[in-house]
């Protein structure tokens, strides 16, 4: 009994590893499409309504799901800064929220920087456009490992979790 | 608004230097009429009647040649740019392209640069070189003593032009024309349409007047005279339009079209005196057509709006 109900722990413990491994890679990807839905929310407002900038990220954080924090952060840097320009805020915010971007992903999302705030209405818009390729760009890369690598995850849970209560036993 | 108006544009100034405009003594900075800022040179404080520069010790001083005056950055420069547009440019670039922002309180921040042009027109102004902060003052009934003066027998308003200097207080003497009207202080209330081409009279931001233009005021702001007069007399039924600066022949027609509508029209123009303002050929025809039945002569004799004289032209005489 005892050696059936470690078995079955292992087990669990193996695919439940597997999982997260995947949910990982399924999230790196979620994270990144509500990214480009928060560019797009800010995209609109400050080029299309025109609103202060500090507003227009709000907007976005609100639109930004998972990406929410990079755009939050932007905004209360902005909004606390001493004549700071939110090229400078989104650095930070870019800064205070390393742990969510792989280094591809942080240099596309820094592209946003350039003349955020400090710019004309079409040079910020052209900055935004090319923040959201290139963030198009590590999406299929995120996309493709996703695709890859979270079935073998999941299957190497199931597999690794038997494997090792084989050995054990 | 009270003396310590300036206050209110310290949140747009950098804090190094907010913090030293702040340490001074509040009766130093009494009559404060504009900040001039201009990076590599001293920050400049004008007042009404005098100049003084700031040095690096939080002090005064009206001697170009002293010693520690207080230099403004390039980065100060462009830290002051953004806290006055919001660290927005995009959504300031009309205001931009005319060469001034509105701030809260009304208050205003011309801009000088290097101009970008579009067609012949200027698109934007970039690498600002200059910034003059203008304190707006809205002097709660200075245009009391002159409403008995604007109307008939019957207490009807009469079509009336403002002469004045610059800074002598045509404006603030509008603006406060707006509010007892509209408000009906010493008449019934009127229906003011107010065209605000510069955004000084009502100083519009975010569709809010930062300045007390009455109750019944509708502002069309940032529009030309002419069509903003012409725009309120089709849809708002102003019994009464205020706007500033008059002088193209577009005004004249919308003026004339005003008329002919029953409305009066309260405006302004810049010059010393009648004969000055006949100059003007727009001017000069309507006043040979009797379109003003008031003329007001503003000076700053005694302060900004001072009235000098008020009369019926054509010979009537003086009124007050």
């Amino acid at each position: 009994m005892i050696v059936l109900t470690g078995g079955l722990l292992i087990l669990i413990a193996c695919v439940g590893a597997g999982r997260y491994a995947a949910a990982l890679l399924r999230e790196r990807c979620r994270r990144l499409l509500d990214a480009d839905a928060g560019l797009l929310a800010l995209s609109r407002e400050t080029g299309y309504l025109a609103v202060p900038l500090a507003d227009g990220l709000a907007t976005a954080a609100q639109e930004a799901g998972r990406a929410a924090a990079l755009f939050q952060t932007a905004q209360d840097t902005l909004r606390r800064g001493d004549g700071i320009s939110g090229g400078e805020a989104w650095m930070y915010a870019l800064q205070q929220t390393a742990q969510l971007w792989t280094d591809n992903e942080a240099a596309a999302l820094s592209a946003v920087a350039a003349g955020l705030g400090a710019a004309d209405a079409e040079t910020q818009k052209k900055h935004l456009v090319l923040a959201r390729q290139r963030l198009a760009g590590c999406y299929r890369v995120a996309a493709d490992a996703e695709a890859r690598y979270g079935k073998l995850w999941r299957s190497m849970g199931w597999a690794g979790g038997a494997v090792l209560i084989l050995l054990l036993i | 608004m009270c003396d310590t108006a300036y206050q209110q544009i310290f949140p747009y100034l950098p804090q190094s230097l907010r913090n030293l405009l702040e340490a001074l003594p509040p009766e130093q900075l009494r009559g404060l009429e504009e900040i001039r800022l201009k990076p590599g040179l001293p920050v400049l404080l004008r007042f009404d009647e005098s100049e003084a520069l700031l040095t690096s010790a939080g002090n005064l001083t009206s001697d170009q040649t002293a010693e520690g005056l207080r230099l403004l950055s390039p980065d100060e420069m462009r830290r002051t740019v953004l806290l006055l547009a919001d660290s927005s440019l995009y959504a300031f670039e009309e205001e931009l392209r005319r060469g001034y922002i509105t701030l809260n309180g009304g208050h205003r921040a011309g801009l000088t640069g290097r101009a970008v042009l579009a067609q012949g027109a200027i698109r934007t102004i970039k690498e600002i070189s200059g910034i003059n902060i203008r304190i707006a003052r809205h002097i709660a009934g200075v245009a009391l003593p002159l409403l008995p003066c604007l109307v008939d027998a019957q207490a009807r308003l009469l079509p009336t032009l403002i002469i004045s200097p610059p800074r002598a207080g045509k404006t603030t003497m509008l603006r406060d024309l707006a509010r007892l009207l509209s408000d009906g202080v010493g008449i019934p209330p009127l229906r003011v349409g107010l065209v605000d081409e510069r955004s000084e009279l009502a100083a519009m931001r975010n569709g809010i007047a930062q300045l007390p233009v009455g109750l019944r005021t509708d502002v069309m702001d940032g529009c030309p005279k002419a069509e903003g007069m012409l725009l309120l007399l089709r849809s708002m039924s102003p019994d009464v339009l205020i706007t500033d600066e008059i002088g193209r022949s577009e005004d004249a027609t919308a003026l004339r079209e005003a008329a002919h509508a029953g409305v009066a029209v309260i405006a302004s123009a810049h010059g010393c005196d009648e004969a000055e303002i006949r100059l003007r050929p727009v001017l000069a025809g309507l006043l040979a057509e009797n379109a003003f039945r008031r003329i007001v002569i503003l000076s700053r004799r005694h302060g900004p709006g001072t009235i000098e004289r008020v009369y019926a032209p054509g010979g009537e005489g003086d009124i007050a």
